[in-house]
C-alpha cells in the first residue's frame, strides 16, 4: 500500500471518456477507513480538466501499467497499444515522474506520480505531499481564484 | 446539555468547566470541536443536524491542550464542510462571531504564498465571512463582506504556536472586528453592508469543497453565534 499524491491533467479525452477515468480513479483506495486520510479524494482544477487524488493506494493502482489499462478500456482498446514518455521534475526536493500517455501520435493524459520516480521505494505520504505542495505553488494562478 | 467529546474530561482551567463547556455555556449556535478520532463525522455540539463531514484530514493530532484531538488539514485537498440546511437557517449574517483555534504546519507556510482559509461561511461574492492566511506574506486577515460592501481587517502574523482567531460582526453596532488570541487586532471596521441570503458554502479548512485555499496546518474548537461576542467574552475563550 501506498499513502501519497498523484495528479492527472486531460489532454485529448473527450468529456465522457474523461467522466469515466475520473470514476474510475475516485474509486480507488479503501472502502472505509478511520482516518478520512487514507480514504480516495481530490482537488479539481478551477478549468476542471485536471485533478490531484490522495488516498491509501494499492501500489498496483498507481503505475504506468495501470493507468495504461484504464485508457485501454476507455478506448475498447489493448493496453498495450497505449504509449508513454516520461519527463522527471523536481517541484521540491524529490524527483517526480510525469508521465504522458499517448496513441497513434496524440496525447491524451499526462499523470504526476508526486515524489516518485520509478522501481520499489515510493516517497512518504508527507515527501509526496511536499512535492505536491510545491507543484499547487507554482501553479497557483491555475488552481486557485484570485480572492483566495 | 448537549453531550460532546472531552465533555468526560476533568476539568483543568479556571471554574471548574472545560473548554467546551465554557464555549457550550455562551450559546453559540453550532460548535465543531474536531477532537474525532475516527471517522468522517465532524459532530457538532449543539445539534446533531449541523454535523458536519471530514474529507482527507489526519484526525487524532495534538490538540490545543484542553485534552482533544485535532485534525491535520494537509495544503492541497483536506477541509471539513459543515454546510447544512439546519445551520444555513440558523446563521445569522448581521450580528455573529466565529472563533478557530490554529496553527500552521511549518514555517514555511507562512512565506508559501498560498490564501489558505481557517473558515469561509459564504452566501455568494457580496455576502461572506472569513479567517484566512494570505497569499501574501507573513499575513492573516479576516473578511466580512455584506451588501456588497467589503471590510478587511488584515495584519502580520508568523506564529508557530497555537492561536486563537475570532470574527465579530454586528449591524447593529456596525463593527466588524478580528481577534487574536482574546485581543481585537487591526482597525475595527465600521459602515457595514446589509447582509442578504442564507449561506450555500460553510467549510473550515478551505474556501470551498473543490477545495479551493486549502488550510495548512491544524485546526480545532471552532464554534459560532449568533451575536457579536464582547471583547470580555472573547478574551474568556482564548483559555483553552
Amino acid at each position: 500500500m501506498w499513502h501519497g499524491y498523484f495528479g492527472i491533467e486531460n489532454l485529448n479525452l473527450n468529456d465522457n471518456q474523461r467522466a469515466e477515468l475520473v470514476a474510475a480513479l475516485r474509486a480507488l483506495g479503501p472502502a472505509s477507513h478511520p482516518q478520512p486520510a487514507c480514504l480516495c479524494h481530490w482537488r479539481t482544477r478551477l478549468d476542471g480538466q485536471a485533478a490531484l487524488f490522495e488516498a491509501l493506494f494499492n501500489k498496483d493502482s498507481i503505475s504506468i501499467d495501470a493507468f495504461k489499462q484504464r485508457l485501454g478500456a476507455i478506448f475498447g482498446i489493448s493496453w498495450v497499444t497505449i504509449g508513454h514518455s516520461v519527463n522527471m521534475v523536481t517541484f521540491d526536493s524529490l524527483p517526480t515522474a510525469i508521465v504522458t500517455f499517448s496513441r497513434s501520435g496524440t496525447d491524451y493524459l499526462r499523470v504526476a506520480f508526486f515524489g516518485y520516480s520509478g522501481g520499489e521505494d515510493r516517497p512518504a505520504w508527507a515527501e509526496s505531499g511536499d512535492e505536491c505542495r510545491a507543484y499547487l505553488a507554482l501553479y497557483a494562478s491555475q488552481w486557485e481564484t484570485a480572492d483566495a | 446539555m448537549p453531550l460532546g467529546i472531552g465533555m468526560g474530561i476533568s476539568p483543568v482551567f479556571g471554574g471548574g468547566l472545560s473548554y467546551i463547556q465554557r464555549v457550550l455555556a455562551t450559546d453559540p449556535i453550532a460548535y465543531w470541536v474536531l477532537g474525532e478520532r475516527a471517522g468522517n463525522v465532524a459532530r457538532c455540539q449543539v445539534l446533531a443536524a449541523q454535523n458536519g463531514q471530514h474529507v482527507g484530514v489526519t484526525l487524532g493530532q495534538p490538540g490545543i491542550g484542553d485534552g482533544n484531538t485535532c485534525p491535520y488539514y494537509d495544503g492541497t485537498n483536506d477541509y471539513t464542510n459543515v454546510q447544512t440546511a439546519t445551520l444555513a437557517g440558523r446563521f445569522n449574517g448581521a450580528e455573529g462571531t466565529v472563533i478557530v483555534w490554529m496553527r500552521v504546519a511549518n514555517a514555511g507556510v507562512w512565506t508559501d504564498g498560498q490564501g489558505r482559509e481557517m473558515i469561509r461561511v459564504f452566501v455568494n461574492a457580496n455576502n461572506h465571512v472569513r479567517i484566512s492566511k494570505a497569499a501574501i506574506n507573513n499575513s492573516v486577515f479576516s473578511q466580512y463582506v455584506a451588501g456588497g460592501v467589503t471590510k478587511t481587517v488584515q495584519v502580520a502574523n508568523t506564529s508557530l504556536a497555537n492561536q486563537c482567531f475570532g470574527a465579530t460582526w454586528s449591524s447593529a453596532a456596525d463593527e466588524f472586528r478580528l481577534y487574536i488570541d482574546g485581543v481585537p487586532v487591526g482597525v475595527t471596521q465600521t459602515i457595514l453592508g446589509a447582509w442578504v441570503g442564507v449561506p450555500v458554502v460553510s467549510v473550515i479548512g478551505a474556501s470551498s469543497i473543490v477545495p479551493a485555499a486549502p488550510w495548512h496546518g491544524w485546526l480545532a474548537h471552532v464554534p459560532l453565534w449568533n451575536r457579536a461576542l464582547a471583547p470580555a467574552e472573547m478574551a474568556d475563550l482564548y483559555r483553552p
